[in-house]
């Protein structure tokens, strides 16, 4: 091995010139190149002392840092620094963990949306604020999901074409929510109706309801 | 009288308190170019000397410095940014039009910057992925640093994402709904996903309810997107980024042997 | 992934010991230049181009079409021939696996530090195909989808007046079940006859995740193919998931 050889770090050698000096000597030994970094700051002396067995054996135990004879305590004590850890870690990511609220501020999920009086026969109005459709035959009444199946986006009415189209990626529902085409893998949801005490329509949208279900008035 | 040039630079240069923080002189010599490298913190990520062939620009096309350079540039445009926006549903997009409109020094330089770059990193990011597979430097013994690599890309994705939402305008908000309803479409995990039922999970306990803070996009979301977006995700990035170097320091540059 | 992994010999090296030049002034220069390149790129862009703003987030309405960020209209693409829960979270974690994977699974030890098409023709050729793939359905989502998502060329007017796509329909389950199983076998096992070396080279496990990975990418485009040719909306139906 070319290059100084101490058992002390270069830098205590002479004082900074030498070191200056030894840095500048290892640059220019080009086959030292992989090595010099490492002399340097005395890790590959550390490497080779421990690989020639220079330190003690007493210094390394038995049976390595991570057994050893008494290692019954050593893997019980993993397990139990182990099973800690995951119980926080679950703690912190399970459903009732960290990342999940306790208490929601969102819009109520059931609200009045008017008189039966105020939707016109044979029409589908939108609500847009709510995200609900208002579909009215006659005298039945249903509320459909705005809420495309497939990604979320809110779907339009295309009152010409009589069917329910998503512009996120293009599903497409019959008017009475049932999809035919594009990505949409079910139906829109319809929604639970009822009337008020004051004649008014309700809309429950925690209540999803069959297909078939409609609001006879 | 003429000032003697070289004698007030040597007043400057030569007395204790510039020695104490500058090491080493100036003058190109074999040894100031070592002791530059290796006596800054800074370009110490770098070894002394590198291979010929490793750094010719046509072999990596500085891809990699770029996209750690674009890094640093949106952190500091970030900070900036942060200064002037507030992550509130009400007012969110009024500080979007604050900056749009310079009622913010610079704002609307600041805020295209930032969203250009972010683009640009994303760009390039991926081109130094085909550039690490074309040359075929993830072989032996660099196999684990292409794999942190890959997870520093998705992390550049999810921070571009995640940036997406806070102007609170129509783009983001239906692209961060469809995003996030995909997370919700998860096998098992999300409320819409296969087996999610088996599993009871619905849209108030799934993977998504705690990415948005609720059923749906509204105030927690954009307050957890902007988190992820400013702290978490760039710090977990950055510590990932110290990974990528320090292993390419230790296994030294790909290139021809 | 790789077809032509020879017996491991050391290419013949050009020189015994690599040229090495100073990292000062040589690599940090290069550097320097770069960022500074980029900066005044940027800015000039910036000062050019404004970053995009709509209208207020608004709940009700959405844009229409509704797009997501550009580096990610290739899984939007993929959104409109799969279910999301495919399109939106298990292929984009294959692809993700899948990249982990390239290292441990290209055991070819040639062609490595220069670039090169001979010495590695299978994995280069796999690679470039599934980027070049990405940045295709990339470019479709951002250029060729209007109002619906429904196509239209870069230099056709926008218009809602598009005929309304006919019903799709569904292979039932048995036959499914067949075709999945009839791709995925003879995918697994005949290259591995055709190919004995490229198999015995591999071995076993590698093999076996080299060739998934390729029958999901391939196995993607055919099921657009399907799509797109015959209408079809799933190859295999099941009571808890669709393919």
């Amino acid at each position: 091995m070319r290059g100084p050889q101490s058992t002390r770090p270069p830098s205590e050698e002479g004082g900074p010139f030498v070191w200056y000096a030894n840095c500048l000597l290892f640059v220019l030994d080009r086959h030292q190149a992989s090595r010099k970094y490492d002399v340097l700051y005395g890790e590959r002396d550390d490497m080779e002392r421990a690989e020639s067995g220079a330190i003690k054996e007493e210094e390394v135990s038995a049976g390595g840092i991570w057994t050893s004879r008494r290692s019954f305590f050593t893997l019980a004590g993993w397990a139990l620094f182990l099973s800690t850890m995951g119980a926080y870690l679950w703690k912190l990511l399970s459903t009732t963990g960290f990342f999940f609220p306790r208490v929601l501020y969102e819009p109520s999920k059931k609200f009045l949306v008017g008189y039966p009086t105020d939707f016109p026969d044979h029409t589908v109005i939108t609500l847009k604020a709510r995200r609900v459709f208002v579909v009215r035959e006659g005298n039945t009444f249903q509320a459909i999901s705005m809420i495309c199946q497939h990604l979320g986006c809110a779907v339009h009415w295309s009152e010409e074409k009589g069917i329910f189209e998503c512009p996120c990626h293009g599903s497409k529902y019959y008017k009475d929510g049932v999809n035919f085409a594009g990505p949409a893998p079910r139906p829109l949801f319809h929604f639970q109706m009822n009337v008020s005490d004051d004649g008014k329509l309700i809309v429950d949208t925690s209540q999803v309801v069959e297909l078939e279900t409609k609001l006879l008035i | 009288m003429i000032p003697d040039l070289k004698k007030i630079t040597d007043r400057i240069t030569q007395n204790e308190i510039w020695r104490s923080i500058f090491r080493h002189g100036y003058e190109d010599t074999a040894r100031n170019r070592v002791l530059q490298i290796i006596s800054n913190i800074w370009l110490h990520i770098h070894p002394s000397t590198v291979k010929k062939d490793s750094v010719r620009l046509s072999y990596t096309f500085c891809l990699g410095g770029l996209t750690f350079f674009i890094f640093l540039f949106e952190t500091l445009t970030g900070i900036l940014l942060m200064f002037y926006y507030t992550p509130d549903v009400n007012r969110a997009y009024a500080d979007m039009l604050d900056l749009s409109n310079n009622a913010v020094p610079f704002g609307k330089l600041l805020r295209n910057t930032h969203r250009w770059a972010g683009h640009a990193m994303v760009i390039t990011v991926c081109f130094h992925m085909l550039r690490v597979f074309l040359t075929g430097s993830y072989k032996v013994p660099r196999q684990f640093n292409w794999v942190v690599g890959v997870v520093l890309l998705v992390l550049t994705l999810l921070l571009s994402f995640t940036g997406y939402l806070l102007p609170w305008d129509q783009l983001g908000y239906w692209a961060i709904t469809v995003g996030t309803n995909m997370a919700g479409a998860t096998p098992i995990l999300g409320y819409q996903g296969p087996f999610a039922d088996l599993f009871g999970f619905t849209i108030d306990n799934d993977i998504r309810f705690g990415l948005l803070g609720g059923t749906s996009i509204q105030a927690p979301a954009l307050l957890r997107a902007y988190v992820w977006h400013c702290i978490a995700l760039p710090s977990l990035a950055g510590a990932l980024m110290m990974l990528h170097f320090w292993r390419i320091r230790k296994d030294g540059f790909s290139g021809r042997l | 992934m790789s077809a032509e992994v020879g017996t491991v010999e050391a290419r013949p090296t050009k020189q015994a010991t690599p040229e090495k030049i100073h990292t000062w002034p040589h690599l940090v220069a290069k550097e320097f230049l770069c960022a500074l390149l980029f900066i005044v790129f940027i800015f000039f862009y910036s000062y050019y181009v404004d970053a995009p703003l709509r209208e207020l987030a608004n709940p009700g309405e959405p844009e229409n079409p509704a797009k997501a960020p550009w580096y990610f209209l290739g899984l939007q693409e993929e959104l409109v021939y799969f279910d999301p829960w495919y399109a939106g979270v298990v292929l984009p974690s294959l692809i993700i696996l899948g990249l982990m994977f390239i290292p441990y699974i290209d055991i070819n030890p040639r062609g490595s530090g220069y670039y090169t098409f001979r010495e590695r023709k299978f994995a280069v050729t796999i690679f470039s195909f599934g980027f070049l793939l990405w940045y295709v359905l990339i470019l479709i989502g951002v250029y060729c989808r209007g109002p619906f998502w429904a196509w239209f060329w870069p230099w056709e007017q926008w218009t809602l007046a598009f005929p309304t796509p006919p019903p799709l329909w569904s292979f039932p389950a048995p036959l499914g079940v067949l075709v999945l199983l009839a791709y995925f076998g003879a995918g697994m096992v005949l290259p591995a006859y055709r190919w004995r070396d490229f198999y015995n080279r591999l071995g076993r496990v590698r093999y076996s995740i080299t060739m998934m990975l390729l029958l999901l990418m391939v196995g993607t485009i055919l099921k657009i193919g399907l799509r797109l040719g015959f209408n079809i909306k799933y190859v295999l139906m099941t009571p808890w998931f669709n393919i």
